[in-house]
């Protein structure tokens, strides 16, 4: 693997923490 | 190769689950309920950012089944990008805070705010010091194993003072099966550390290596060559590196990668080319024969061996990444290995030119043709000037119709550029294997 492919899967990575993070932010927030 | 990907693909995947694991303490169990969106997103990112601090702790800790499919300089590249990203998760949990709480400024304040806020703060402090270091180490110009061990200390401070702060807070962490999640994550950093620091510097005690000579070459490089003392030595392919120790013990945190120079068949003498740059690689040519030596290895993925589908190969390397091309280039001699090899070779100067005598010899040993590119030829110099080039490639590389592997290893502008140019002569990227020689 070559490092522009290391830089893309950091963001892709990145991407998928943060929507996981709202998904679980927005399930719980709205959960009673 | 193929089992490589597969194992490659595997360590991603896992990646990914421990990254995102802390977010099921948020999903089930006991759960405040209730709260603000923005309270919740801004937990659910900290939560991640524990977790990827974690597996920082695992991309270090040089283990080689981990590194094997994807090459150590590509675990560092992506060790750095996913710091800037943990720190940024550190950073956006208090932030979005702040911006939607008015009471939440009152907790910067560390003279007065509660203990499982300052332990907050004190952890992002820390890792905001340890981002920062590390960006400006050079311009610094900070000792590298001063660096090395405050990066470690300050990591290991860090995680301790957020796990502290998560606990404290202790929201999402109210029964024991999600209290046993986070001493996992605190456990396995801090075995993870323990397998680096102790176990590693332990098995290399046990297996010790003395110095033979240390030779000079041109372009202030120097090979230094070492013996097995009471054991077999070890098993290495050529083109990769180990992390040797000198006049320390190896609990002391000194070692430095130093890519192998000499063939892989002979593990009865093993020598390494260092170049005298900074502070260790200065000393090293004043090391006396019997001088105990510590190696842990071997790393790196720019091997020949791992490629056997190739009927001729192409090594380019840049300044002192001629060392691993050294080891693979006498590998070949040893084996009588009668497949082709082009070795292009750029420096700045000819009198820099290390190895330029060897190569020579080489030439007559095996199928070797050596193309020097010089950045500043002297008058009368006929062969290649300037970087290389697409024209160059086009010039050197091995017909349309033989299969060949190329190896790259230099500096990270020079393999972008190269890597830019082998592109552009039509040589597709599964075809190149590359590797920095500034790892760290």
């Amino acid at each position: 693997m070559r490092h522009n492919n290391a830089n893309r899967l950091a963001w892709l990575y990145g991407a998928l923490i943060l929507l996981g993070s709202a998904l679980v932010a927005l399930l719980q927030s709205s959960a009673s | 190769m193929k089992t490589q990907r597969r194992t490659g693909v595997l360590w991603l995947a896992l990646y990914l689950i421990f990254a995102l694991a802390p977010l099921s303490l948020m999903l089930f169990g006991e759960r405040p309920m209730g709260r603000e969106f923005e309270r919740e997103i801004s937990v659910a990112l900290g939560f991640t950012g524990i977790g990827l601090m974690t597996l920082h702790f695992a991309m270090t800790a040089r283990i080689r089944a981990l590194k094997e499919p994807f090459g150590s300089d590509v675990v560092y590249a992506f060790h750095r990008r996913m710091g800037y990203i943990t720190l940024a998760l550190w950073l956006a949990h208090p932030i979005i805070l702040f911006l939607r709480f008015e009471w939440a400024l009152g907790l910067l304040n560390v003279l007065e705010a509660p203990w499982r806020a300052r332990w907050g703060v004190f952890s992002v402090v820390a890792l905001l010091a340890l981002v920062v270091w590390a960006v400006l180490r050079r311009r610094l110009r900070t000792e590298y194993t001063l660096w090395r061990v405050s990066h470690g200390v300050l990591a290991l401070a860090a995680m301790a003072m957020v796990m502290t702060h998560a606990y404290m807070v202790g929201r999402y962490v109210g029964t024991p099966l999600k209290q046993g999640l986070w001493i996992a994550y605190g456990a396995i950093s801090l075995l993870l550390v323990g397998y680096l620091r102790v176990w590693k510097p332990w098995q290399m005690l046990r297996r010790p290596y003395r110095v033979v000579e240390v030779r000079p070459e041109q372009g202030n490089v120097y090979t230094l060559a070492v013996e097995p003392v009471g054991h077999a030595g070890l098993r290495f392919e050529p083109g990769q590196f180990a992390w040797i120790t000198a006049r320390h013990s190896p609990y002391a945190s000194q070692e430095h990668p130093f890519s192998f120079a000499s063939s892989a068949e002979q593990q009865g003498r093993i020598e390494f080319s260092i170049k005298e740059l900074g502070d260790f690689t200065a000393t090293v040519k004043d090391l006396p024969p019997g001088e105990p030596v510590y190696v842990d290895g071997p790393y790196g993925a720019l091997s020949p061996d791992r490629h056997t589908d190739a009927d001729a190969i192409v090594l380019i390397a840049g300044g002192v990444g001629i060392a691993p091309m050294m080891s693979i280039l006498h590998t070949w001699a040893d084996r009588g290995d009668p497949r082709p090899v082009t070795l292009l070779y750029g420096s700045p100067e000819w009198e820099g030119v290390a190895y330029r005598d060897e190569l020579e010899r080489l030439q007559g040993a095996i199928n070797l043709q050596v193309v020097h590119v010089l950045e500043r030829p002297p008058a009368d110099w006929e062969g290649e000037r300037g970087y290389i080039t697409r024209e160059i490639l086009e010039r050197h590389l091995p017909g349309r119709d033989t299969r060949f592997r190329v190896y790259l290893c230099g500096p990270l502008p020079m393999l972008t550029f190269v890597s830019r140019a082998l592109r552009e002569a039509g040589v597709p990227d599964d075809r190149v294997e590359l590797e920095r020689f500034d790892l760290v």
